[in-house]
């Protein structure tokens, strides 16, 4: 399964959603980095055909995504950033609903359905209604809807936005487990999420691809380093006006930052290893809100 | 994928709502139309609904035949022998009731006569008392005769070709008529076209979510990236707007009829129109017209579904899908009113539902030379232009991007 993107670019009226991305992606992992309103759910969405592009194109095996048409994706599972459901439908009305769009046989589609439900932890729920659901119940009746046409390509829009961290956690290890022998492009502005199943990171800035490679490539591509020190409470705010800060941590004694700067910010900093937070931070930096925050 | 797609409709509440509504006005009509039949007793009480029904249709069949120059002759020697009854002269209106109550069972045809010698566009109830034997031969040329002193009057402005085809209507108008009570019949026809339009209505508001829907729950990405969401989850969509109109219609219609007919009596279905509306130009029974509106009916339901739906794939908002209907159905009439368009208010929509009043008047239409009745053009038509709409809709929503 290859997924290639050629000068891939959308536009909406000016604004460029997505500018020019060229990528080719195999099976594995692919964790697409960037914060909101970097262009991760334009792409996701023209690679689910829901979008066409402005210009530039996406193949499968070669074959353009849009000309294939059902045949692509029949290959297709997706869970959106903003999951909708039907409200009156119970957890297995609602999997059955979406396996008879997906094209699957009644047969295969109740032997699908009783194989997912317990695989992401909805066997007590499934008669439910999918209006009774907790948040994280949602999200999983959303990655089973996804899995149930056994999808060669998964794409998975921000699965983890909204979920407490033991769903969040819970959520990351069902996605590693689903995703062998496929193709999986996972967005999120939460680093920890991509840090631990992504086996390729996407970095993506302003509707381009800034970088792409795995975790230490990325680490390695930072042209600064990270410093530690100790400073006093009243110092902190000249730190902040002057460097990148990753990280505080208030001591007894002062403040513990840590740094992102070429040049070593006070005598006594010590330079360490920098990580996947320290990257997003350095090139995400001035355009992190409040929406980000959970990094 | 289609029973999903009705489960969807029925399973919101508001949708469920408007069902309860419907089988409301379902059961306020049947009563409102079976009140229409009245019926006065010998000692001057009167009653009405199934009862009263049941009482008249005793008293009117014993008139059940062909309407000859014999039973015309009768009728106008029993009204007179009932007029020269001591209670007749009386100033009592109990008295009065007495003598109506006598006169129930000749009242339908006495009505034809007190129409076919009335001025035309005006009705005197009281013809039938001064009206000789000799008379009672003239009943059905009458009814040709004074279409024609009516068309030669200058009063109208029907072109020729209308004129002519109206006489030829009313000359080719088979009689003696055949009679038998027919109460069941009128009173279901004059209420039919308020049922249906409240049908159309609901029906419209219950298939304006189809395509709006998945919009608004924000649960189009997953429709639209399935490997059926461009084809057949739109065919099924399509297939159940239709489905629902048809089948919401089909049943609400048979139980308003059903109960209506069980009720009052479904005898007369064979007779002419002409018993009830003696200036139609249908040359058709009471059945044939009843086909006739309920045909209008469902393909006027059915339009204003259809651009229910194309707005609602369009516009993606329930909202503005559900206000096409009442658009379409009830500003077009008050549209009619207020704008002069001599000829193309006869083809808005809102006609579908008013085929009644079709019949009842000279509504016609030439086209290509040829004069027909409206009911007659605007039912193929407006069928035709759903069935092209159909496919419109199946292209507008299956083209749709999310943004």
């Amino acid at each position: 399964m290859i997924l290639e993107l050629n000068n891939l670019t959308k536009k909406f009226g000016d604004f460029t959603a997505v500018s020019h991305i060229n990528l080719t992606m195999n099976s594995g992992v692919y964790g697409l980095l960037g914060v909101n309103g970097a262009g991760k759910t334009t792409l996701m969405r023209m690679l689910c055909t829901l979008l066409k592009p402005t210009c530039g194109s996406i193949a499968c095996n070669g074959k353009d995504i849009f000309h294939m048409d059902g045949g692509y994706r029949q290959l297709l599972g997706y869970l959106p950033q903003d999951f909708g459901f039907y409200p009156e439908f119970t957890v297995q009305d609602y999997l059955y609903y979406i396996a008879t769009i997906k094209g699957l046989r009644p047969s295969v589609a109740k032997r699908k359905v009783k194989e997912l439900i317990p695989q992401v932890g909805l066997t007590k729920a499934a008669r439910k209604k999918m209006k009774k659901l907790s948040g994280g119940m949602k999200r999983r009746a959303g990655i089973a809807q996804a899995m149930l046409n056994e999808p060669q390509i998964l794409i998975l829009d921000e699965p983890t936005a909204g979920l407490d961290p033991n769903e969040r956690i819970r959520f990351r290890n069902l996605i590693s487990e689903l995703s062998e022998e496929r193709l999986v492009l996972l967005s999120t502005h939460i680093v920890s999420d991509i840090e631990y199943i992504a086996n390729e990171i996407l970095l993506m800035k302003d509707g381009k691809l800034m970088h792409q490679g795995t975790a230490d490539t990325i680490i390695d591509s930072m042209a600064e380093s990270v410093w530690e020190c100790l400073v006093d409470r009243n110092q902190v705010s000249d730190f902040i006006k002057k460097y990148k800060i990753s990280n505080m941590k208030s001591e007894p004694q002062g403040v513990i930052l840590r740094i992102i700067s070429k040049e070593k910010p006070s005598i006594d900093a010590i330079c360490v290893e920098a990580t996947l937070e320290d990257v997003f931070l350095y090139y995400f930096g001035e355009k992190v809100g409040d929406d980000d925050a959970a990094i | 994928m289609l029973f999903f797609e009705i489960k969807k409709v029925f399973s919101k509440f508001k949708n469920k709502i408007a069902m309860v509504l419907l089988l409301i006005i379902l059961i306020v009509t049947s009563i409102l139309t079976m009140n229409r039949v009245e019926y006065v007793d010998t000692d001057g009480g009167r009653s009405s609904g199934a009862a009263a029904a049941r009482k008249l249709r005793a008293e009117q069949n014993q008139w059940t035949g062909y309407l000859t120059e014999d039973v015309f002759t009768d009728v106008i020697l029993e009204n007179k022998q009932i007029n020269s009854s001591p209670e007749a002269f009386s100033e009592d209106i109990m008295e009065q009731d007495k003598i109506y109550a006598r006169k129930q069972g000749i009242s339908d045809i006495s009505n034809l006569m007190n129409y076919a010698f009335s001025e035309w566009r005006d009705y005197n109830y009281y013809i039938i008392d001064n009206l000789s034997a000799k008379e009672a031969k003239q009943v059905y040329q009458k009814r040709i005769s004074s279409l024609k002193g009516y068309l030669e009057s200058g009063e109208e402005t029907f072109p020729d070709a209308q004129k002519k085809f109206l006489i030829e209507r009313y000359e080719n108008l088979k009689t003696p008529f055949y009679y038998e009570y027919f109460g069941g019949w009128s009173a279901l026809l004059q209420n039919i076209s308020t049922f249906l339009l409240m049908l159309a209505l609901v029906i419209g508001f219950l298939v304006s979510g189809i395509f709006s829907d998945e919009f608004q729950i924000k649960a189009d990405s997953i429709f639209f990236s399935s490997k059926l969401g461009r084809s057949k989850a739109v065919v099924s969509k399509v297939s159940a707007g239709f489905l629902i109109a048809t089948v919401s219609y089909a049943v609400f219609v048979f139980f308003y009829t059903a109960i209506v007919l069980l009720m009052l009596g479904a005898d007369g279905a064979n007779c002419p129109i002409q018993l009830d509306l003696w200036r139609s130009a249908y040359n058709i029974t009471f059945l044939q017209a009843y086909l006739l509106i309920v045909a209008g009916g469902y393909v006027g339901t059915l339009f204003a579904a259809i651009l229910a739906m194309i707005v609602s794939a369009a516009s993606r908002s329930t909202t503005t899908a559900v206000i096409v209907p009442f658009l379409i159905l009830c500003a077009f009439p008050f549209l009619s009113r207020i704008i002069t368009l001599p000829g193309v208010c006869s083809f808005f929509p809102d006609q579908l539902l008013e085929v009644y009043i079709t019949v009842k008047e000279f509504n016609l239409v030439e086209l290509g030379g040829k004069v027909m009745s409206v009911a007659t053009v605007i039912i193929p038509a407006y069928l035709a232009l759903c069935l092209v709409l159909l496919p419109a809709l199946y292209q507008v929503y299956r083209k749709s991007q999310v943004k």
